[in-house]
């Protein structure tokens, strides 16, 4: 209850009422014969039609976005994309396979001088 | 996750619903519908617009789930949020028909209590002076400037402290305390004869 002598010159305990106190809580016991109605059968079918109209008003790749499934899942395609693939890795192995190609035909080049020799 | 787990439960089940869980603002709705339609309904004294606005309050909820941050408590950040929809609807009616005659809402006295009162089979006169005395108090209430009106309803009807009131209403502590203190010194002068 709201007193104004709780911390005022008159103050006064907890479990003690001064006049203020007692007009108060005459006031606040009247105000409880103000009852609000029970809330409508309806009301939340109401709402929710309310929301499934506000939804389909929304552009479509807004509400892609929300829930947040699809935002996730095609950053999870990208992380994926991205591990698999790494930019060394390709130049290296095309990088090897050209001196494998240069080795091979220098060993051939080498086996041609050698041939006359064994004969 | 742990985050999460420290916080209310109102709360918690805003933060799933921010991640897209709509079981959770059924479980919100379920358990604020009451409270935020009763607010609406002693703010504006008809049912039908009472409804409605509630329903914008759980609408702009809804709407703001993506960017809702548990800053406050979330019964705070809700009434907060019926507070300001219930004081524009009040001065957007007040321009569109000048001073509202509470005789107007004759035909929307609260149903429940009417069935109370039916229910005992009170003799005509018992009614009668129910009536006025419920009348008299709708109009002490209506009276009030919205901001106290508002004060009033939170702390007396739904049971909510001096912080969240502040927090609502963008206030100090100290501030509401003198406010509601005002209220109830004005609700008590327009009711004394009621005694």
């Amino acid at each position: 209850m709201i007193c104004p002598n709780e911390h005022g010159p008159n103050k006064h305990g907890p479990d003690e009422e001064c006049a203020e106190c007692r007009g108060l809580a005459a006031v606040w016991e009247r105000l409880d014969e103000f009852a609000a109605p029970e809330v409508s059968a309806g009301f939340d079918a109401r709402l929710y039609a309310r929301i499934a109209r506000e939804e389909a008003r929304r552009p479509w790749w807004l509400r892609l976005l929300w829930p947040p499934v699809a935002p996730l899942a095609v950053a999870s395609v990208v992380a994926v994309a991205l591990f698999l693939y790494v930019p060394g890795k390709h130049d290296a192995s095309k990088q090897s396979s050209k001196t494998e190609i240069e080795q091979v035909a220098q060993a051939v080049d080498d086996l041609d001088l050698l041939t006359p020799i064994d004969r | 996750m742990e985050a999460i787990a420290a916080l209310e439960r109102d709360t918690q089940l805003m933060l799933l619903v921010r991640e897209g869980d709509d079981t959770s603002f059924a479980l919100l709705l379920e358990r604020h519908r009451g409270p935020v339609v009763h607010f609406m309904y002693r703010m504006v004294q008809n049912q039908a617009v009472s409804e409605e606005l509630a329903q914008e309050v759980f609408l702009r909820v809804y709407r703001s789930r993506e960017t809702y941050e548990p800053t406050a408590k979330f019964t705070t950040w809700l009434f907060r949020i019926a507070t300001h929809v219930a004081l524009n609807s009040i001065r957007d009616r007040k321009k569109e028909k000048g001073h509202e005659s509470l005789d107007d809402s004759d035909d929307e006295m609260p149903g429940g209590l009417g069935r109370q009162v039916a229910d005992r089979q009170p003799t005509i006169e018992q009614e009668m002076v129910h009536e006025v005395r419920l009348r008299e108090v709708r109009q002490a209430i209506e009276a009030l400037p919205a901001k106290q009106r508002a004060a009033v309803l939170m702390h007396k009807y739904e049971g909510l402290d001096y912080a969240q009131i502040a927090g609502v209403l963008s206030c100090s502590e100290s501030a509401i305390k003198s406010l509601l203190f005002r209220a109830y010194e004005a609700l008590r002068g327009r009711l004394a004869h009621m005694a």
